[in-house]
C-alpha cells in the first residue's frame, strides 16, 4: 500500500516536471514548477524529512513561485515578453538534454557506488546533541556544528538583495503594483495576517526541538508582508528606508557579531559558551527571522519596480 | 470497531470523489465563473469529508482541533482566492460562456 503511494507520488514528481519543462506558455511552466515544489515536499515527508519538506513548501513552492509569476507579469506589463509561446533553438534544446542526463547518470552513479562513510556522522551528531543548546539534530546541525556554513548562507542572501538594490535605481518609484481594493481581501487579512504571524513564531520556537526554524519561519514572515504588500498596505512605504536597510542587515550582523566575539573570548570562531548556546542560537534565529522576511520582501518588490525607460514618464501618482 | 472503520472508509471515498468531481468540473466547465464554482465548492465539502473520516483514527483531542483548523483555514483561503479570481474576471470583462451549440473559443483560464 505504502509502495503504491510511493510510485503515485514518483510518478507525478516526474510528469509535473515534464510538464513544466515542456510547457509552451511560460504561464503554465510556472504554475507547474509551484505544483512540482508542493509534490516534492511530500516526497521529502515521505522520505522522512521534515525539514527539508517545509523548507521545500514554504521556499521552494511558496517565494520562488511568488517570484516567479511576479517576474513574468513584470515582463508582460513592461512587453519585454512579445509572446507567451517560445520554442528554445535546437542546439541549445541539445545541449540542455545532454547536460541534464549527464548530471542524472552521474547522480545515479553517485547514489549506487556510495563508499561506507569512515565517520559515523548522526552517531556523532546524536553524541555532542546534548551540549548543543538545542534539542532537534537539524538545528543543532545548522546553527552550533556547521553554523559557519549558514553564517555564509545568510551572508549571500544579503548579498543578493543588496545587489538586486543597487540595480534598483530609483527608491521612490519601487511600488508599481497598486493594491487591490477588495473588501473581502481586507476582511479576511485581519484574520490571516495574525494567523501567518502566529505561525512564523511557532516554525521559530518549534526549530529547537523539532522540525522548523529560521529559514521557514522568515519564509512565512515574507508570505504575510507580501500578503500585505498585495492587499496595498505596504511595509516599504510604511518604514523609512534606513530602517529597512537595519532590519535587512540584522540577522547577519547578530549572527556575525556572536561569531567573532567568541574570537574575543579566546575561543574559536562561531564557538558558543557553554551553557550558553541555547540562547544565543534563540538570539540569532530571531534576528535572522525578521531579516530572511524582510529580504524575501525586498526581491518581491525589486522585481515590481517600474523599467528603467518609463521612469522619465513621471507616474508618480500615489 | 469495524463499523467504525467502514464508515470511515465511506467518508475518505467520498471525499475523494468529491475531489475527482471538482477536478472533472475545472476541466469540462466551459468559462471562469463555473470553473471557480466546481472547484471551491467540491473542494471544501472533500477536504471536510476527509478530515472527519481521519478524526477517529488514533483519536486526540489535540489533532482533533489541529485537522478542524486545518478544514477551516483551507476553506477561508479557497474561498477568499475564489472571490478574487472572480472578481479580477469581472473587472477584465471575461465573457461568460455561450449558451448550447455556440462556439466558445474566447475562454481565457
Amino acid at each position: 500500500m505504502n509502495l503504491l503511494i510511493d510510485l503515485t507520488l514518483l510518478t507525478g514528481i516526474l510528469a509535473i516536471a515534464a510538464t513544466s519543462l515542456l510547457s509552451r506558455s511560460l504561464f503554465q511552466s510556472v504554475i507547474f514548477f509551484i505544483l512540482l515544489g508542493l509534490t516534492l515536499a511530500l516526497g521529502w515527508i515521505r522520505l522522512g524529512a521534515p525539514d527539508i519538506a517545509l523548507a521545500e513548501a514554504a521556499i521552494g513552492a511558496g517565494i520562488t513561485g511568488v517570484l516567479l509569476l511576479d517576474t513574468l507579469g513584470h515582463l508582460k506589463k513592461t512587453g519585454k515578453l512579445d509572446k507567451d509561446e517560445h520554442r528554445p533553438s535546437y542546439p541549445r534544446l541539445l545541449l540542455a538534454i545532454l547536460s541534464s542526463v549527464t548530471l542524472v547518470v552521474l547522480l545515479l552513479w553517485a547514489v549506487f557506488h556510495q563508499p561506507t562513510p569512515a565517520i559515523q556522522l548522526h552517531l556523532l551528531v546524536e553524541e555532542a546533541l546534548p551540549d548543543s543548546g538545542v534539542s532537534h539534530q537539524i538545528t543543532a546541525v545548522l546553527l552550533n556544528f556547521r553554523s559557519y556554513d549558514t553564517l555564509l548562507e545568510v551572508g549571500v542572501l544579503v548579498l543578493a538583495v543588496l545587489v538586486g538594490l543597487a540595480l534598483q535605481t530609483d527608491q521612490h518609484q519601487q511600488d508599481s503594483l497598486p493594491g487591490l481594493p477588495n473588501p473581502l481581501l481586507h476582511a479576511c487579512l485581519t484574520l490571516l495576517v495574525p494567523a501567518m504571524l502566529i505561525t512564523s513564531m511557532y516554525l521559530l520556537w518549534a526549530g529547537s526541538d523539532r522540525p522548523g526554524g529560521a529559514f521557514q519561519a522568515g519564509a512565512m514572515l515574507a508570505a504575510a508582508f507580501i500578503l500585505l504588500h498585495l492587499s496595498g498596505i505596504k511595509l516599504s512605504a510604511q518604514l523609512s528606508h534606513r530602517m529597512m536597510q537595519f532590519g535587512l542587515l540584522l540577522g547577519f550582523t547578530v549572527f556575525l557579531v556572536v561569531a567573532t566575539s567568541s574570537v574575543i573570548g579566546g575561543r574559536p570562531l562561531l564557538a558558543y559558551p557553554d551553557g550558553g548556546a541555547g540562547l544565543l542560537i534563540l538570539l540569532i534565529e530571531l534576528a535572522l527571522t525578521l531579516s530572511i522576511g524582510l529580504i524575501l520582501l525586498s526581491l518581491f518588490t525589486i522585481a515590481n519596480s517600474p523599467p528603467l525607460s518609463s521612469r522619465s514618464g513621471g507616474s508618480n501618482g500615489h | 470497531m469495524t463499523a467504525l472503520v467502514i464508515l470511515q472508509s465511506l467518508l475518505l471515498i467520498s471525499g475523494a470523489l468529491m475531489f475527482v468531481v471538482g477536478s472533472i468540473g475545472l476541466l469540462r466547465f466551459p468559462d471562469t465563473y463555473t470553473r471557480i464554482h466546481a472547484l471551491t465548492k467540491a473542494d471544501n465539502v472533500g477536504l471536510g469529508l476527509i478530515i472527519i473520516g481521519l478524526i477517529p483514527a488514533n483519536f486526540s483531542l489535540l489533532v482533533t482541533l489541529k485537522l478542524l483548523l486545518i478544514w477551516l483555514l483551507v476553506m477561508l483561503a479557497s474561498a477568499l482566492s475564489g472571490h478574487l479570481v472572480a472578481w479580477e474576471a469581472r473587472a477584465k470583462q471575461v465573457p461568460l460562456a455561450p449558451s448550447e451549440g455556440e462556439s466558445n473559443d474566447e475562454l481565457t483560464d
